[in-house]
């Protein structure tokens, strides 16, 4: 488990005292091989090897927002906390533009022993938090701690089961060892979300976003904050990467409003929006000086049938009802052709995604003939569904439409949101849902399996202990080729049985300012805007 | 007695058919009258007719969302790229049946208690004001929201919530109306004969109230729909993918710098409806109240 290429050229830059990018000038002019021709074209196609500017005050509109904004290392409530989040904390490892995850975090070294369930972490040297305490073994034992507190109900906590509260022991100034409840093969996932950010010894222990001061390593600190309204982040002196970050501020604004966030950003307000509706994408395009940037991401808008209530415990009924579903069809007309198709599972962008399943079409022949032989000629459902996010309530009336043309009656019921996360939520037999970017592993322990906080189709069927016994093995192999046998094996009992209709992903669309540089095309983010910028640091102005 | 009953009969009599009869035609002859009439056949007739005109199905994807208007979407299409002519055309039907039937249980509600408080006065016609007031207290559309969020979205709920609020209206007006009318030698003269309390309101008083009554009826409409086409623009009326005038102003919101035809056609229309019965009712109530009279009657 060692750096990658880029990391080590930041390394060497950090020893020779110059930044990343002068250093790949004069070793080509110098004609030196330093990071061979591979790293040299991917560093030029992630478009940093343009010289980046210092300077300058980033002003960001983040849709969504209000008066229970919080901002904490751990934690996410709406949005733009996650925003704030990025600009102030940072994580052990992370994810990369391709969301794969590297040791680009604070971690110089996090590796397990042979088995599986002993993990030496060791953090960098020489980084510092805001309030100026060096980042030490101490603070990652703490943050960790906080992460699984059950009192505090953290967002990142529940991918850190295995954690033994008790099994964290400092080996020195900079070295964790950390004893797992079981091998865990997705530990390093779970610190690589960016809700598991490390935080300094004594960090706002009892409450979420109470901290006093609010520091973290990030590359911006903290200045001022009214929740609802804006946060005021200023650059960080002494930050560890190497001439990060470029802009002297940022000013992070909540814009739960459409049409006046995108107005903001025409009219110049603004440097840069997230979340465009697929119908302004034509209007700020048109704009000069103004672009959409458009990122594949892995955030799924499901149809969620549960398996252990009529009709759909007939499995023949799920599998009519997603033969049903023309995906290319909802992705057009749901998305607006902004994202692309699914095939009833999630977690494309894993390494272990199973390709070779066959990409599941309309077949309304054969949906009929099932429903037929499971006595479900007529059938007429409920679909419940609310404004949660772009695609639920869509992709339910584009597959209500669908289903008529099988006899099926799909009545959709929008609700709103105090309705449908209330009392019923998770236990509705029919209802759409929204799900953020994950790795496969990580996304059955969220949802798909009976101690998930939120398993919409109560999968797997009770009696089959088959999917479990699989889950569990894959924890425990830590070999990769190995675990994605197993995986492959767990994803073709949800593709076949499964209470899922995955019809499609959503594309981010956020929209910036031309002024505007560092920003990558396509970076398959969990975030919108490259990840916030991996917290503001890759971008500036040009 | 019997004296008293011949003589007030011949007043009341020929009294009995004529001021709606009156009414209509005074109404008639003023243009706004007119206009408000053609408007209302307009869009009633767009709303019974549209549909087999309609060159899709209101539910069918016809092209891309928000597609712009030309080829067989002559009007382009919608936030998930169906036809909005047809949704359209189709999406008068739900608006005006709900306002006519929300309207029809205002009007049977306000006229009985408007007839029965100025029939019994005292106690009883204080106690019903009084419950009149405090639901013209409330602001109608917040009466509906709560109804709606604890109940859900109903149809049924809508049209009586609608109904509701417009009923004490209604009723005052009636007992304005009717209090003068009690008091007439006719209805005393009916009483002392012994006619049943219910055949005396709506067989004596009520005739007579006709033309406010008219008059009310048609504004309660315009209200009824402002009010109907809110609550489904707000979603809670008529549920996707049913397509409706108020629904489909806030399922196309988005695309109005765009495509602004999903919004602009049931915008139109719901203007128009409301102008049309409300210049109706104006006609009325100038021919009631004798403005703009001609002369001739």
């Amino acid at each position: 488990m060692r750096e990658d290429e880029l990391d080590r050229i930041d390394e060497e830059a950090r020893q020779r005292g110059i930044s990343r990018e002068e250093l790949l000038k004069r070793a080509a002019v110098a004609g030196l091989a330093l990071a061979g021709s591979g790293g040299l074209a991917q560093i030029a196609r992630a478009g940093i090897a343009a010289t980046p500017k210092r300077g300058g005050q980033f002003r960001v509109g983040v849709a969504g927002g209000s008066s229970s904004d919080i901002i904490d290392g751990q934690d996410i409530v709406t949005n733009p906390d996650q925003a704030r989040l990025m600009a102030g904390f940072e994580t052990l490892v992370g994810f990369d533009k391709n969301f794969k995850l590297k040791f680009n975090g604070l971690a110089e070294e996090l590796s397990p022993n042979k088995k599986g369930d002993v993990w030496t972490i060791r953090v960098r040297h020489g980084i510092e938090f805001h309030n100026g305490k060096t980042l030490g073994a101490e603070d990652v034992i703490y943050s960790l701690h906080r992460l699984i507190d059950p009192k505090l109900k953290l967002f990142g906590g529940a991918a850190l089961s295995s954690v033994n509260p008790h099994g964290m022991k400092k080996l020195d100034k900079r070295t964790v060892r950390l004893h797992l409840k079981h091998p865990d093969a997705t530990i390093l996932d779970a610190l690589g979300q960016y809700v598991a950010g490390i935080v300094p010894v004594g960090y706002s222990p009892h409450a979420i976003g109470k901290a006093k001061p609010n520091v973290g390593t990030g590359p911006y600190k903290l200045k001022s904050f009214t929740p609802g309204q804006q946060s005021v982040h200023v650059r960080n002196p002494n930050y560890w990467r190497h001439g990060q970050p470029y802009f002297d501020g940022v000013v992070i604004i909540d814009f739960p409003d459409d049409t006046a966030r995108v107005n903001a950003l025409l009219g110049g307000q603004v440097d840069a929006i997230t979340n465009i509706p697929p119908a302004q994408v034509g209007i700020v395009n048109g704009r000069s000086g103004r672009k959409v940037l458009e990122s594949p991401t892995a955030q799924w808008t499901p149809l969620c049938m549960r398996v252990d209530t009529a009709p759909f415990n007939d499995a023949r009924v799920r599998k009519a009802m997603r033969l049903i579903a023309d995906r290319p069809q909802m992705v057009k007309q749901a998305l607006s052709g902004h994202g692309h198709v699914g095939n009833d599972m999630y977690a494309p962008f894993d390494t272990a995604y199973d390709h070779a399943l066959p990409q599941r079409h309309q077949d309304i022949a054969q949906a009929k003939s099932l429903l037929k032989a499971a006595g479900q000629t007529h059938l007429t459902v409920d679909l419940q569904s609310t404004n949660g996010a772009l695609g639920m309530n869509e992709g339910a009336q584009v597959f209500a439409q669908q289903a008529r043309a099988a006899g099926v009656k799909v009545n959709v019921k929008i609700l709103d949101s105090g309705t449908f996360y209330g009392a019923q939520y998770l236990k509705w037999p029919f209802s759409t849902d929204f799900w953020g970017t994950r790795n496969y592993l990580s996304q059955v322990a969220a949802g798909s399996i009976p101690t998930s906080p939120y398993n919409e189709t109560h999968w797997p069927d009770a009696a089959d202990r088959k999917f479990l016994t699989l889950y569990r093995e894959a924890l425990r192999t830590i070999n990769r080729k190995k675990r994605y046998e197993i995986e492959h094996e767990m994803m073709k009992l949800e593709y076949d049985h499964g209470g899922y209709i995955i019809w499609g992903f959503s594309n981010f669309l956020d929209g910036y300012n031309t002024k505007l540089r560092g920003l990558v095309p396509g970076w398959k983010g969990v975030m919108q805007l490259n990840n916030f910028g991996s917290g503001f640091r890759t971008f500036w102005f040009g | 007695m019997s004296g008293v009953a011949a003589a007030a009969a011949p007043l009341a009599l020929p009294k009995r058919r004529r001021p709606i009869v009156v009414l209509l035609r005074r109404a008639w002859r003023l243009p706004r009258t007119k206009v408000g009439v053609l408007l209302m056949l307009l869009l009633v007739g767009t709303a019974l007719i549209g549909p087999f005109f309609a060159p899709h199905d209101p539910a069918a994807f016809a092209n891309i969302p928000y597609g712009k208007p030309g080829g067989s979407t002559p009007l382009g299409t919608d936030a998930l790229g169906r036809d909005v002519l047809s949704r359209f055309l189709w999406g008068g039907r739900s608006i005006l049946g709900l306002s006519t039937a929300a309207t029809a249980i205002g009007l049977v509600l306000g006229v009985s208690i408007g007839l029965v408080s100025a029939y019994s006065r005292g106690l009883l016609d204080d106690v019903l004001m009084r419950i009149m007031d405090v639901i013209l207290a409330f602001p109608s559309i917040v009466l509906a929201l709560v109804a709606v969020s604890t109940v859900g979205p109903k149809l049924w709920l809508i049209v009586l919530v609608v109904g509701l609020t417009t009923m004490p209206r209604v009723a005052r007006v009636t007992r304005g109306a009717s209090a003068e009318i009690v008091e007439r030698d006719f209805v005393q003269a009916a009483e002392a004969l012994g006619e049943p309390r219910a055949k005396l309101l709506l067989g004596e008083i009520l005739p007579n109230i006709t033309s406010p009554l008219m008059v009310e009826a048609s504004l309660r409409l315009t209200y009824a729909i402002g009010l109907i086409a809110s609550l489904s623009f707000l979603g809670f009326g008529e549920q996707p993918p049913a397509a409706d005038w108020g629904l489909m102003i806030n399922e196309n919101q988005q695309g109005l710098t765009i495509q602004p035809w999903g919004v602009l056609m049931p915008v139109i229309a719901i203007a128009l409806l409301t102008i049309g019965t409300s210049l109706i009712g104006d006609g009325l109530s100038r021919a009631s109240a004798g403005i703009d009279r001609t002369g001739g009657e």
